[in-house]
């Protein structure tokens, strides 16, 4: 049974404990320093992106063909002191990291949502109702998947032309899929479950049970693939951007600005490692946070964040 | 007896908490003699497992440590080891050497990626240093210790090929091993069928005399007690209300805690002679009103015909039907208004895919059934879904019942919500007024299921049965997972609710101390039939079929006279519903033996082919 299985939970748990408040949540944010580092450096990220113009130190595509290729910390023929040094036309590269935040994690986030939504609804629906519809909907998943996604990407592109919105609709296109086929194996294994036939009993109609039942429990799994696929997707951008399809030079995004730097990897390593770590501690963070979510917002887990003793928070 | 062989003095452990610190168990003594069988009974949250757990360090890795206390164990070679001080490359010599332990669950406690023989041997080489075909000698031997039949074959095979019970059989095994001084039992046989139950039970026994080996039995059942210990320790609330001789502390308990624990037991027979349902007593609770006598009505509300359900079993080329899991195989019965019918069963004979199949969340393959003078089988999926307005259920396991993401107010309304019956504010209320029914506090309402007792749990789900005001309720197993008190109580709530709201209940168990309380009639399944059929008076005064005989007589009762000290040991798989796919079964054919008494004559046999073997 499954409160018998760890009678110290069951032992621990003070069923009289009221409702956690802002202060709490805080105060657990708190107690785990990694994931509140994590947070601090998304709040910045946002800070950053929605005032560029006032915090970033120069302007995005100013040229300064006399400070060209600066390593970081290097003060320029005037005296400007760039912190991330400059790349091959003299443009300061924090500038641009953060100008190039506002294209990556918007790219990032509206893309990964928009298939996340689709993916999520074909995916549970399919699971849950299964026969010729699962059927249907699974193939033409397989299908897509198999794809070569890069070159629908580019063709689509090629059509309708490149730009922000053809983008994210591109990206919501060809990635619903894998939202769709983790959502299916989830809603199996939960319709099986009894609060789900405890719900049909109940007389829950078929769309409730879906989103109303089984959806808010299955949302963990939902929500790391949803943080990986941003990452993905800021990467996708930099490879459609680098081929001319996503967004048009001089405007930075910085899946352009590893593509533009890749040529002088040897000479100017900071030009592609800054804007890489960019993207590698976004997705981190992205994924420290969402599993931190999900777990203090889990009824049955969130007592372990919130516990005073030793070593509480796990 | 000189120095004992496990010695806790003063046992504290404590857990993290939203308020700091708390104690899960304080003050706790106790000692275990060599070759002893020490019960620590106590229902959940008491702290028995705990007390046990520290015992092999194994509570810090659910957080808690031991804040007090003395522990001891005198090894083997005479020496006395602090298991409070002990670390962790000590206690990994300790665990499976000294203390053997056997988990509650035979399916999880085995890794279904290994085979027996793997599993085995791995402790054997690993704590005795044996090579290969040491261990594999030895874990012959073992298995033919624990009286599994070819025990060579078995080494090969994986445990989702075994039985709950050779599982279990096999996880003592391996505790046994290395030869411990201590078997730690964590309520081994909750999770099996009565008639297994008796078997690891009496098995436990006979490897106690043979290998001297001590047992510290952890249970919440007054009954296993009376069947295996020496002596008791019984928990409440992390302390220990009262420790003795087990003859002491079953006939003539002092604390008022073991005296209402007892009284909550519910013994086979207690009812002979009444023709009707009557609540039980407790101890300390008399909030049970029941002022008339639960008479059925006389009009049909459930008629059940011919309902047979088989689960095709597909495999080979194109994935054929190549077989059938016979769950439910012509069955026919009837339920009156106000009537409790039960299901008896063990797992596997259909009882609860009945269930399922009324409500139609599982479809019939044939039969009829009809509900109140509908035919559900001919309704709709939305036809259905209306009619289950009228037609509930509680699930065994208040665990997985209830959504674990809803607050329990949505979860009580969600019944209303979807049969158009409440809106708004009514909601509220309704679901407030259902509380009251339940005896849950209102306050409640807010919280979410891991904040709630087990039995508060199904409180719950009863209260969210009852909203849409059914006239049957099926009850799946509904109490097996609640402690006895708690199991009393929730038995009384339901008897009372019949008397106030007419309701029927289909009520499906394997309990027989049970059944005999709540029932009008009783049906007994095996295999996917029903073998006999008849008034709770009949069944249990005279029954007629072998296999209801044998499920009667593995019922453990609380008598001390009647320890099963010789259990015959089941040496054959017990026989399977699954049947190849071309196969017809044989037709029923009932024997009336009494007026409303049947017993099935053909067809099933089942419980001779039980028999078989030494």
């Amino acid at each position: 049974m499954a409160g018998s299985s760890n009678p110290a939970i069951e032992d621990a748990i003070d069923p009289r404990d009221e409702r956690e408040t802002l202060r709490d949540y805080l105060r657990a944010l708190g107690r785990d320093k990694v994931t509140a580092s994590a947070a601090l450096f998304l709040l910045a990220l946002l800070a950053f992106t929605a005032g560029a113009e006032f915090l970033a130190p120069h302007k995005p595509t100013g040229l300064n063909l006399a400070d060209r290729m600066l390593p970081p910390f290097s003060t320029g023929k005037k005296g400007l002191f760039y912190l991330l040094g400059t790349d091959e036309l003299g443009r300061d590269l924090f500038t641009r990291l953060i100008y190039g935040a506002r294209v990556s994690v918007s790219v990032g986030l509206l893309g990964a949502t928009l298939s996340c939504f689709f993916g999520v609804i074909a995916g549970l629906t399919a699971g849950y109702y299964g026969g010729l519809y699962e059927d249907l909907v699974m193939r033409l998943v397989d299908g897509m998947l198999s794809l070569p996604s890069l070159l629908v990407a580019l063709f689509v592109l090629f059509i309708l032309g490149g730009g922000f919105a053809n983008l994210i609709l591109v990206f919501a296109v060809l990635h619903w899929m894998v939202f769709a086929r983790m959502s299916r194996g989830l809603a199996l294994a939960a319709r099986s479950k009894t609060y789900v036939v405890a719900a049909k009993a109940m007389g829950a109609s078929g769309r409730r049970i879906v989103f109303r039942h089984i959806l808010p429990n299955v949302v963990a799994p939902i929500l790391v693939l949803y943080t990986l696929e941003i990452a993905i997707l800021i990467l996708s951008e930099a490879s459609l951007s680098f081929l001319g399809f996503g967004v048009q030079p001089p405007d930075p995004s910085w899946g352009l600005m590893i593509a533009d730097g890749r040529e002088h990897i040897r000479s100017a390593w900071w030009l592609v490692a800054f804007p890489g770590l960019a993207i590698f501690l976004t997705a981190l963070c992205l994924n420290l946070v969402a599993s931190w979510v999900r777990a203090v917002t889990d009824p049955a887990q969130r007592w372990r964040w919130f516990a005073i003793g030793s070593g509480g928070g796990g | 007896m000189n120095k004992p062989l496990v010695n806790v003095e003063g046992l504290r452990v404590e857990f993290p908490s939203k308020r700091g610190a708390i104690a899960g168990v304080r003050d706790v003594s106790f000692t275990i003699e060599p070759g002893e069988i020490v019960c620590i009974v106590g229902e959940s949250g008491s702290g028995k497992s705990v007390s046990a757990y520290t015992l092999m360090q194994l509570t810090k890795f659910s957080g808690g440590w031991v804040a007090d206390g003395r522990l001891t164990l005198e090894c083997g070679d005479g020496n006395e080891i602090d298991l409070r001080a002990a670390d962790e490359a000590r206690m990994r010599t300790i665990r499976g050497n000294e203390i053997g332990m056997i988990f509650q669950e035979p399916m999880t406690a085995l890794n279904p990626s290994y085979t027996i023989g793997w599993q085995l041997a791995e402790s054997l080489q690993q704590h005795r240093d044996m090579s290969r075909e040491e261990a594999a000698g030895r874990s012959v031997e073992l298995l033919k210790q624990v009286r599994i039949p070819e025990p060579g074959r078995r080494l090969k095979q994986f445990p989702h090929e075994l039985s709950g019970g050779m599982r279990q059989r096999i996880v003592i095994a391996m505790a046994l091993a290395c030869e411990p001084r201590l078997l730690i039992a964590d309520e081994p046989t909750t999770a099996l069928d009565v008639t297994v139950q008796a078997e690891i039970l009496a098995l436990i026994r006979k490897l106690r005399d043979e290998t001297g080996a001590a047992v510290l039995l952890i249970t919440h059942d007054m009954a296993v007690v009376a069947q295996m210990a020496d002596r008791v320790v019984v928990m409440h609330d992390g302390l220990v209300a009262e420790a003795g001789p087990v003859e002491q502390v079953l006939t003539d308990p002092q604390d008022p805690y073991t005296q209402a624990l007892l009284a909550a037991v519910p013994k086979l027979g207690d009812m002979a002679g009444k023709t009707l349902p009557e609540p039980m007593e407790t101890v300390g609770t008399t909030d049970c009103h029941i002022d008339k006598p639960l008479q059925p009505g006389s009009r049909a509300l459930l008629d059940v015909k011919h309902l047979t359900k088989r689960f095709p079993i597909r495999g080979g080329w194109l994935s054929r039907t190549v077989a059938n899991a016979h769950a439910v195989e012509d069955v026919t019965f009837h339920l009156l208004e106000n009537e409790t019918l039960s299901l008896v069963g063990e797992s596997g004979s259909g009882k609860s895919v009945t269930g399922l199949c009324i409500l139609r969340l599982e479809r019939p393959d044939s039969g009829e059934i009809t509900f109140d003078g509908q035919d559900l089988l001919a309704h709709s999926d939305e036809e259905m879904r209306l009619a289950r307005r009228d037609m509930q259920m509680i699930f065994q396991d208040p665990y997985g019942s209830l959504n674990p993401h809803m607050s329990l107010l949505e979860q009580v309304i969600e019944p209303l919500r979807n049969f158009k019956l409440e809106a708004g504010s009514a909601l509220e209320d309704r679901a407030a007024e259902l509380f009251d029914r339940v005896r849950l506090p209102r306050t409640f309402l807010r919280r979410h299921p891991s904040e709630l007792s087990g039995g508060q749990r199904q409180r719950v789900a009863i209260a969210r049965a009852l909203a849409p005001n059914p006239k049957l309720i099926i009850a799946d197993e509904a109490v097996s997972a609640l402690d006895v008190s708690i199991q009393a109580e929730v038995l009384n709530l339901m008897m009372e609710l019949q008397a106030e709201m007419g309701i029927s209940y289909l009520f499906i168990g394997h309990d027989m101390a049970v059944v005999e309380r709540v029932s009008h009639r009783v049906a007994v399944m095996y295999l996917g039939r029903i073998v006999e059929t008849a008034t709770r008076e009949q069944v249990f005064a005279n029954p007629q079929h072998e296999y209801t005989k044998t499920l009667l007589a593995a019922v453990p009762t609380l008598d001390l006279a009647h320890r099963a000290e010789r259990c015959e040991l089941a040496t054959k798989p017990p026989p399977s519903p699954i049947h190849p796919a071309g196969y017809v079964p044989e037709p029923v054919h009932f024997e009336k033996v009494a007026e409303g008494h049947f017993v099935l004559r053909s067809g099933a046999g089942p419980a001779d082919e039980r028999k078989d073997g030494p």
